[in-house]
């Protein structure tokens, strides 16, 4: 029995408070004879100035907190009423699909009642909470789990695009109940006042989409309507799109208008939490140092780069023409590319003039500078202890400093930051043992269970992991911030189980965030949101 | 058809008769009333309405302590409990908390976290217990939780959680876990009760959770 966080803090307190003794009679009958103190009795009073912070609220977790209970007991009762009329057909007809980040397929028979609900991930098992949907009808469960999906904040005015995949062997009956939930979604999203936009397909059953989604740790039919943007554009390529939202994938599919089978798209999808062309555009002219007014042919267009969305952003200026990719959530220059005359307002100047030739001013990033150290190495990233990773400069040139332990042989590489060829690497062969730097982090029973699956882990591929600034932003996204509103940022590497994930705590105004993100595929395997007010 | 005037947002409160899967029925519903309740404005009020009872008893009325009491005893006892180890000490500084609450409501300064405050005095007091006499060891009551391991009915695995908190977690890991379940605190907050870095507390609470969850998947095979 697998039991999360929450169950188990929900046992707690319930052991606990049935537990808690009755002793306010003598707490009363003490304080009849007692007398407050006006002097310091008590010193521990909480000083606390730290907490005069702006107060920023996401906005997307504040509707929608509490539905009327009598409208739920109707539902109840009717669940019950629908149960004893249950006339149980234990075939599938169809499995129906919902993503928007929880992933949810449903199995119906032929009577559209629900044989089996199958949560893809954590978000998803959120959604289902407690509820029980075996045997009742599609409907009733679409309602149910929409409903729980606008309450949980998974679907807000900021991430407003959910896909409804119909999976059936009957292409006639599939694209009816796909026309039929479209509709009903899309007005079900109007009635809890969010503004969505319905992505709906059918798809035959087909187990590709199944290895897809293993591989990109993706759901199937995520996978599904990826396969068909690459078909109808095929410089798309699939580990680039596939770390993106629904929504995400929503806003490319707009600004690309790709020809699509069996997809249907309503409504649009919501850019709120975008920074917008506008303000995309002013990053992109800051950063290059010029004003509008010098710029001739501009063009602007949603991109995407490492699972990220992006603003791609192309102008001249002054006989010079830039080329930039800003990060469409929280306006960060991703890559910029300029071509022409020397310009002496580039930023980055050491950079740029290295690179001129390539044409690129990419770094390749530090988790690749890793793999390429320790592909040199020979090992395995989950062999190597107290990796440190820093980009650094010297004399102009700008390289990855990668420093790693493997039983008592310590690594140490120095990595071009644009061409990844490595310039410098050191390895030394001590035999003192010390690896007591990430105590606190990993933990000697994780050290443990790590040494424990190398061997595992060796026919494997070497994977890859996403880095701590890929799991901020994945937090980050998913909390619906930006990296401005966010204070007290934490980051760090745990390895628990065999799992290796970023945990990232941060905080915004007195929201109080914490998330576990594997470190390899970015999913988000657990979080936890603390408000104040 | 779609009966959408049957099934509004609030269809998704289905009862709890059964179960999905083979998961256990969980109610998740009391997280996420009390999300709900500090996902609001209610969070303050209700701080600010601890504050008011305090003022009360500031005042001489003592009327105030019994919805006071009645509000912060669970949190008050989870936490002694994960100090003293034992119920019966426990009890004494639920007591004793209260009491000194009562003494100290004058000096109190509003700032808002009246709860951290009277939580300080609580674990104050369950410290000083077990340094007078370190020699006191877990002592559950037989009759109040042992039964836990055989039975599996939700309410004994609700014990055998607590009983796993209290013997298999250290002392900082206990406090934390507490405070974490019991009173929803906050990450920081537990922190700073504790007086230790929020990465710590963080790391502290994550592995105390982890070790809890296995052990439950194990005990319950």
């Amino acid at each position: 029995m697998k039991e999360n966080n929450q169950m188990i803090e929900n046992r707690l307190k319930r052991a606990v408070e049935s537990s808690v003794p009755d002793v306010l009679a003598n707490v009363l009958e003490q304080i009849e004879t007692k007398e407050v103190h006006t002097t310091e009795a008590v010193s521990e009073t909480i000083n606390d100035n730290n907490n005069e912070k702006i107060r920023v609220l996401p906005g997307k977790k504040t509707n929608f907190q509490r539905w009327p209970r009598a409208v739920a007991s109707i539902a109840a009762a009717l669940v019950i009423v629908f149960g004893l009329w249950m006339n149980l057909s234990y075939s599938t007809e169809a499995i129906v699909a919902f993503d928007v980040n929880p992933s949810i397929e449903l199995s119906v028979n032929r009577a559209e009642k629900i044989l089996r609900i199958n949560p893809r991930n954590d978000e998803a098992k959120t959604v289902i909470g407690d509820m029980d949907l075996k045997g009742v009808d599609l409907d009733i469960a679409v309602n149910a789990l929409i409903g729980s999906m606008v309450q949980n904040g998974y679907i807000s005015e900021l991430n407003n695009s959910i896909l409804i995949t119909v999976n059936s062997n009957n292409s006639e009956k599939g694209e009816e109940l796909q026309a039929r939930l479209s509709n009903e979604v899309g007005s079900l999203l109007r009635s809890f006042s969010v503004d969505g936009s319905v992505i709906s397909q059918t798809t035959a059953r087909d187990n590709h989409f199944e290895d897809l989604a293993e591989q990109y740790g993706i759901s199937p039919s995520k996978a599904a309507l990826i396969e068909q943007l690459i078909a109808a554009d095929p410089s798309i390529e699939y580990a680039d799109v596939a770390g993106l939202s629904i929504n995400d994938l929503n806003i490319l599919i707009e600004a690309r208008q790709p020809q699509l089978v069996k997809v249907n798209i309503s409504g649009h999808a919501s850019e709120k939490a975008y920074i917008g062309v506008m303000q995309a555009k002013d990053i992109a002219f800051g950063h290059a140092k010029v004003t509008e007014a010098d710029v001739r042919d501009l063009e602007i267009k949603y991109d995407y780069d490492n699972g990220r969305l992006t603003y791609e952003i192309e102008f001249k200026s002054r006989g010079i023409e830039y080329d930039y990719d800003i990060e469409a959530r929280d306006g960060s220059v991703i890559k910029f590319d300029t071509d022409g005359k020397e310009d002496v307002t580039q930023p980055q100047t050491e950079s740029t003039q290295k690179t001129e030739a390539k044409t690129s001013s990419k770094l390749i990033g530090s988790s690749r500078a890793e793999d390429i150290a320790f592909r040199h190495a020979g090992v395995y990233r989950n062999q190597a202890r107290n990796l440190e990773t820093e980009l650094d400069s010297d004399d102009g040139v700008r390289y990855y400093e990668v420093e790693f332990a493997v039983g008592s042989t310590e690594y140490d590489y120095e990595i071009d930051a644009y061409s990844g060829k490595i310039l410098n690497y050191d390895i030394d062969y001590g035999d003192d043992d010390d690896d007591d730097d990430r105590s606190e982090t990993t933990g000697s029973t994780a050290r443990v269970t790590e040494k424990a699956t190398t061997a595992a882990t060796n026919q494997k591929p070497l994977a890859q992991e996403i880095g701590k600034g890929r799991a901020e932003e994945i937090a980050l996204r998913h909390a619906g911030v930006s990296k401005g509103q966010v204070q007290d940022l934490q980051i760090e590497l745990e390895y628990d189980d065999g799992i290796r994930y970023y945990e990232v705590a941060f905080e915004v105004g007195d929201t109080e965030y914490d998330y576990e993100i594997d470190a390899y595929s970015g999913r988000i395997l657990d979080y936890d949101i603390d408000y104040d007010d | 058809m779609y009966v959408r005037e049957n099934a509004t947002a609030s269809g998704y409160y289905f009862p709890d008769t059964s179960v999905v899967e083979s998961r256990p029925v969980i109610k998740d519903k009391q997280r996420s009333d009390a999300r709900c309740l500090s996902a609001s404005s209610s969070w303050r009020t209700d701080m600010q309405e601890i504050e008011n009872q305090i003022k009360s008893l500031a005042n001489g009325d003592t009327s105030a302590m019994g919805s006071l009491y009645e509000r912060a005893k669970s949190a008050v006892y989870g936490l002694s409990l994960s100090i003293v180890k034992n119920s019966h000490d426990a009890e004494d500084v639920m007591q004793d908390t209260f009491i000194r609450v009562y003494e100290g409501s004058a000096s109190y300064r509003a700032e808002g976290k009246p709860m951290a405050w009277i939580l300080r005095i609580a674990r104050n007091l369950s410290l000083d217990i077990v340094r007078s006499n370190p020699a006191q060891e877990l002592s559950l009551e037989a009759e109040w939780i042992l039964d836990a391991d055989s039975d599996f009915s939700e309410s004994s695995l609700d014990k055998l959680v607590l009983k796993m908190v209290l013997s298999q977690l250290d002392e900082e890991e206990r406090q934390i876990v507490m405070l974490h379940s019991v009173e929803r605190l906050k990450h920081r907050e537990i922190a700073e009760i504790l007086d230790i870095p929020l990465g710590t507390e963080l790391s502290k609470y994550h592995r105390s959770l982890k070790k809890l969850r296995g052990l439950l998947e194990e005990k319950t095979k």
